[in-house]
């Protein structure tokens, strides 16, 4: 299940068999001028199905949306056999969007069989790219706030703490925070996008602007290739320093809170810690996300008690004060294993419907069980 | 005893884009725009350093390590974690980078000058710099200093008789040599390529610790000539091809590559 099916250039979608690698449906659309718009760190390997199950989200969001935002139609198979294709239209309101029953159920109620996804047309021509420094993240908040409730829509909005920012930005923002934008899409847009930036952010003394070749190399690197991963695990298995990260959402009334109550937290109560870092990487006008990124020296444990002495203890901190302070404990890697211990605090009165979800469509529990709900909750 | 292991900070050229490749100044690739690293070698000579000290705890004398580099600001970060990471000693020797970007013998001349105001028992510095590329300051500071250079190493242990057991590779082959200090020791590919991470507490305690400083008087030197003019030259193309029948790729690799060169119809 690994063709593409058609690329329709009237419509502006395509449409995939679930196994097609995303980078291969980018290619094959880039060569009409278009583009899916995604564009997750996993775009070489992650294919259309996944990204779908998953509730994907890449690094151009905040122009062109999560995989929810570009997802036209869908067929899918139940556990009873029933296939179900779930047609693509621009739009409709005949009754709750069933697509929602498909976007990020992680293979625990029904398997994503072919996939269709808006197109763009692709201006990379246009593309501007825009890099500023400045002293605390908190400030960045602010100012990335300003900017989203004015109504710029960059493709690219992100904001590093000095913490995170020195795995990517110290040669040339030691000890900064560090601001990027870009914007793209037709010539006028993308400009009026970066000039409405520009004027924000000269507003602010406190921010000082980069050399655009210092953002565009950054850039160029971010996603590794399989060398890179390659070149990771060698380095992890020498020097014992894992990485991990967890992502949350949150309302721009909580983000600040919940990234000093974190940060504080974990650096005081999780030994062997290297970096405690985060940043922003996907904005909108009600929020952000914040990306936890941590590293700690395995020291005295087995490989196998390394999750437990390390990454649960710090996830379980991030979880749970992001919930408490109104945020959502997953923005884009989805619950997994890692995070069905927080689910009904994540759900709360809401969760009798993710249960009636998955009891209506998985009555035996034969579909990737212990998934998004424990079985103590499932069951109950 | 005293370990002195000297580090440079280069360019990762590993992130230079073909369409960025530009000649700065005309001596070389501009580079200015990349992150920075240590230099592979020294990164395994500072570690080496490290498991030297853990070695000699408890015997005496202790090893007092000492961690040494040329160049601008961007020095500060490392030798800070450097010191994070229990180097007593953390000297910078506030240069801009270019001044001895091709200078080999400056930046052996200032390692001598120091050792000889704070005498040394080893000398360790990565065999050679991307940027750079020449292999030429260890025998430098070897020939400078009067001591004997161990080159091309892999591997350092410390034995209890205060000597050192330095495996090392010569065209192929692995030995192991027991070397009495002092000594200058040149890192090859070693089994150890890794600096160890500090803790964030540990760096929390160094930030403000001061770092030392080291003014050299002014040299100069001829030995190694700077170059005069750098040019990129013209690509060849290279590339794969998909893999398909063998009649195809003959067909291609005729078809696309070699017509056109030999002028067939």
């Amino acid at each position: 299940m690994n063709k593409i099916l058609n690329i329709d250039e009237v419509n502006m979608q395509a449409t995939a068999e679930c196994g097609v690698v995303l980078e291969d449906l980018e290619n094959a659309v880039r060569k009409y001028g278009l583009t899916t718009g995604h564009s997750p760190q996993s775009k070489p390997i992650a294919m259309m199905g996944g990204l779908v199950a998953t509730r994907s989200i890449g690094q151009f969001s905040t122009l062109y949306g999560g995989i929810e935002d570009m997802l036209a139609g869908v067929e899918t198979v139940f556990p009873d056999g029933q296939i179900c294709d779930i047609k693509a239209v621009p739009r409709r309101s005949a009754g709750p969007d069933i697509r929602h029953i498909v976007l990020g159920n992680e293979g625990t109620t029904n398997f994503i069989t072919r996939v269709t996804v808006k197109l763009w047309k692709y201006y990379p021509e246009y593309q501007e790219v825009l890099g500023f420094t400045l002293d605390k993240m908190q400030d960045g908040m602010k100012i990335m706030r300003e900017i989203m409730v004015a109504g710029y829509r960059p493709s690219v909005a992100r904001l590093y703490d000095a913490e995170d920012g020195k795995e990517h930005f110290s040669h040339f923002a030691p000890g900064k925070c560090v601001m990027v934008f870009v914007t793209e899409g037709p010539q006028l847009v993308s400009h009026a996008n970066a000039e409405g930036i520009r004027a924000i952010m000269a507003k602010h003394s406190e921010c000082t602007p980069v050399e655009t070749k210092l953002i565009e190399n950054w850039f160029a690197n971010l996603n590794w290739d399989a060398a890179r991963i390659e070149e990771e695990r060698k380095e992890v298995l020498e020097t014992n320093n894992v990485c991990c990260t967890t992502e949350i959402s949150a309302p721009w009334s909580a983000v600040e809170q919940i990234y000093n109550v974190c940060k504080k937290r974990v650096v005081e109560e999780i030994p062997d810690i290297t970096i405690f870092g985060a940043h922003g990487s996907h904005c909108y006008s009600n929020g952000m996300n914040l990306y936890f990124v941590y590293w700690y020296n395995v020291v005295d444990c087995t490989p196998e008690e390394e999750i437990n002495k390390y990454h649960l203890p710090i996830k379980k901190i991030i979880c749970e004060e992001t919930i408490k302070a109104g945020g959502s404990m997953c923005h884009h890697h989805g619950v997994g294993k890692h995070r069905i211990h927080w689910i009904d605090q994540e759900h709360g009165s809401a969760l009798p419907m993710l249960k009636k979800i998955k009891a209506a469509f998985d009555p035996n529990g034969i579909m990737n069980p212990g998934d998004i709900l424990p079985y103590y909750i499932e069951k109950k | 005893m005293k370990l002195l292991t000297c580090f440079k900070l280069c360019p990762d050229m590993d992130k230079l884009r073909q369409q960025d490749f530009e000649i700065s100044g005309g001596k070389g690739l501009e580079t200015s725009f990349l992150p920075n690293m240590i230099n592979c070698f020294d990164e395994s000579g500072l570690e080496f350093g490290i498991r030297l000290s853990e070695k000699s705890e408890g015997l005496e004398p202790n090893i007092e390590k000492t961690a040494f580099t040329i160049g601008g600001d961007a020095s500060e970060m490392y030798l800070r974690t450097l010191k994070a990471l229990g180097y007593e000693h953390c000297v910078l020797v506030k240069k801009d980078e270019d001044e001895f970007r091709y200078s080999p013998c400056m930046v052996a001349q200032t390692i001598a000058e120091y050792v000889g105001e704070n005498p040394q028992d080893i000398i360790v510095m990565g065999k050679e710099a991307p940027n750079g590329n020449n292999s030429a300051t260890a025998q430098l500071v070897s020939v400078l200093t009067g001591r004997p250079l161990i080159s091309s190493v892999i591997d350092v242990k410390f034995c209890d008789d205060g000597t050192l057991t330095v495996t090392v590779t010569n065209d192929g082959d692995v030995y192991e040599q027991t070397v009495a200090l002092p000594v200058v020791l040149s890192i090859g590919n070693a089994v150890i390529s890794k600096l160890r991470v500090p803790t964030l507490k540990q760096r929390m305690k160094c930030k403000d610790l001061p770092l030392e400083h080291f003014k050299p008087a002014e040299t100069s030197c001829a030995m190694f000539p700077e170059p005069m003019r750098a040019v990129i030259p013209d690509r060849r193309r290279g590339g794969y091809l998909s893999p398909y029948s063998g009649s195809e790729a003959v067909d291609d690799i005729q078809g696309k590559f070699l017509k056109g060169r030999l002028g067939e119809a």
